[in-house]
């Protein structure tokens, strides 16, 4: 009865807005799955950190844009943030020795914090809520809204293809820069670090300074997808990054199963296509009223998606177990 | 010139005496600009710790090494890469797996240089490796945007010499380089090797478990065993030298040949 009753509901809704809300949030959350991409899969560093450095992006632009800083201006410095913050992991890790993992959580940790302390610069009670409300009409969409509304929109249609233009402006801004980075000497330089560290060393790759470089990279768009993700809602969140780490694999999983990893360009046009296709089952999902659910199904799904080299590879070799298979 | 002075590595040494493993003791070799040495000793004897020595891969106990007169004894790993060109035992050691040919040995030109944020491909560099690669004559030449993982453990370490002689290094370290390979892909890699070596003239420090190939290659010829140099021998003395010669100075090391050793004669 009630799976009756959920369909119904579902059927009820305007399928046409639920797509859109999912490709609103999918357009700025590519930006974090590209972020979460250079450390899990171009530098082979689990970084953690994300769950601290996307509400870290969210609170520096949320508190900037409060006290009337430029929304531009605060998304930018909400980045270099995001850099700091890889710079902090990434030293954790090569200059201390401490396992990566244990790095990212670290910051992570710290980050809860300074995120609630950065909120507390405003006046409102942030103790409780753990958020701090600055107004979307003062964030960088807001703003694009107001410049759009006098061309005859109505304030719904503007909001959404201020939203849309946006968000599909600053993602096209980091694909170009990713595209072409990671193709430059220091680029490949990183991609090398990633893939066989020992042999970056022999070809005179200072590693350390590269995974350092690449972190920074990568909190950076976190930061930055987090900045924007606050100025979507006006609202800044000190838990907006729970479960990121998972929603970041999950989107790049989805892609890589539809496209491939063929060339560097598709690899990343199937992150931006994995994520947006993430968001837009998790509107699903939330109009089901079974999102809680969301994240377990998402874990289990990168559990199996990883799970399967390994399996096809045991019931290759005749004696080896899953053990045998790793080597 | 690469000058090695007294240098000491152990193992373990926090450990109490006998459980310390002293992998070379006060050893000193001069290599002279065009060496090709093959260096030669049962497991342990300290092979591979004098290759990663030289390379930086860790800390001395004890001694120094010299450049041309430059002090590298303290020089982190990734600094000593521009005057060194590494080959591994492991064939997935050396190269990029993840990324294409063409890409590492893109990696390879930069090796000792800056790298900024140019971008890291050129036509001229294009064909000039695709030249390289026919020279390898394993039919390369055509897959320059394949990934490396892609290949077979004797094209990977055919890529991987190449890539550390794109730049002439002053000093070419083989750590078993064709150990891995199957004899007949070990013996290609080998000629390979002897014929690179010798044309561009490079100076080669050559790890080797197979007495014939370190009598048969190069113009110096070292032993050692259990950190010791136990023989350095060079020119008309090196060319006269029999497998009978190398087995007998192993019993009178008083050390067993390793089995590996004995297999290969």
């Amino acid at each position: 009865m009630q799976i009756l009753e959920s369909i119904n509901i579902f059927l009820a809704v305007n399928i046409a807005d639920l797509a859109l809300t999912g490709v609103k949030i999918g357009l700025i959350m590519a930006i974090m799955t590209l972020g979460v991409h250079i450390s899990y899969r171009i530098l082979d560093a689990a970084d953690l950190s994300i769950e601290g450095i996307f509400p870290l992006g969210a609170c520096v632009a949320g508190i900037l844009i409060y006290y009337n800083v430029p929304a531009i201006l605060a998304t930018l410095i909400a980045c270099v943030a995001g850099a700091l913050g890889g710079i902090v992991t990434g030293l954790l890790h090569t200059k201390l020795k401490i396992p990566m993992i244990l790095s990212g959580i670290i910051t992570m940790t710290g980050l809860y914090s300074i995120n609630l302390a950065l909120l507390g610069l405003s006046d409102k009670n942030v103790i409780t809520m753990k958020s701090m409300t600055f107004g979307f009409k003062n964030g960088l969409f807001g703003k694009f809204r107001e410049l759009i509304i006098g061309l005859g929109l109505d304030n719904s249609a503007a909001t959404t293809i201020s939203t849309l233009v946006v968000s599909a402006l600053w993602l096209g801004i980091v694909f170009l820069i990713m595209y072409y980075f990671f193709g430059t000497e220091v680029g490949m330089a990183i991609r090398a670090t990633g893939n066989n560290d020992k042999m970056a060393r022999a070809e005179g790759i200072n590693t350390n300074k590269m995974i350092l470089l690449g972190l920074m990279i990568s909190n950076a768009l976190i930061a930055l997808a987090g900045a924007l993700f606050s100025q979507n809602g006006g609202t800044s969140n000190v838990d907006s990054g729970r479960g990121m780490i998972v929603v970041g694999l999950a989107a790049i999983i989805i892609g890589e199963a539809i496209f491939g990893r063929k060339t560097y360009k598709l690899q990343l046009i199937s992150i931006i296509t994995g994520t947006i296709i993430y968001y837009l089952l998790r509107q699903v999902a939330i109009e089901l009223n079974v999102v809680e659910f969301l994240d377990l199904v998402s874990a289990i799904l990168i559990v199996i998606i990883l799970a399967v080299p390994l399996i096809k590879k045991a019931s290759l070799s005749k004696k080896g177990g899953l053990k045998n298979a790793r080597n | 010139m690469l000058e090695i002075k007294n240098v000491t590595k152990i193992f373990n040494k926090e450990l109490s005496a006998d459980e310390r493993r002293v992998a070379l003791d006060n050893v000193s070799i001069t290599i002279n600009d065009g060496d090709f040495i093959t260096v030669i000793g049962g497991n342990g004897s300290g092979k591979s710790t004098l290759m990663n020595s030289i390379s930086g891969v860790f800390p001395l106990d004890a001694g120094e090494i010299l450049i041309d007169g430059v002090d590298m004894t303290h020089m982190p790993e990734y600094e000593r890469a521009k005057f060194l060109g590494r080959v591994f035992q492991d064939p997935h050691m050396g190269t990029c797996g993840n990324m294409s040919i063409l890409e590492n040995l893109e990696l390879a030109k930069r090796r000792g240089k800056k790298r900024g944020l140019r971008w890291g491909f050129t036509k001229e560099d294009e064909e000039k490796y695709v030249e390289l690669l026919k020279g390898l004559d394993l039919g390369l030449e055509t897959r320059l945007s394949q990934k490396v993982g892609l290949l077979s453990g004797g094209q990977r370490q055919a890529v991987t010499l190449l890539m550390a002689t794109l730049i002439t290094p002053k000093l070419l370290l083989l750590d078993e380089h064709t150990a891995a390979l199957d004899p007949k892909t070990a013996k290609t890699v080998l000629t390979l090797t002897n014929e690179i070596v010798t044309k561009e003239n490079i100076t080669t420090l050559m790890i080797t478990h197979n007495m014939n190939d370190a009598i048969k290659y190069g113009n110096r010829l070292i032993m050692l065993d259990h950190g010791h140099v136990i023989l350095d021998i060079a020119g008309e003395e090196k060319k006269n030298l029999t497998i009978k010669d190398l087995l007998k100075l192993f019993e009178d090391s008083s050390v067993e040949a390793s089995d590996s050793l004995l297999l290969n004669k």
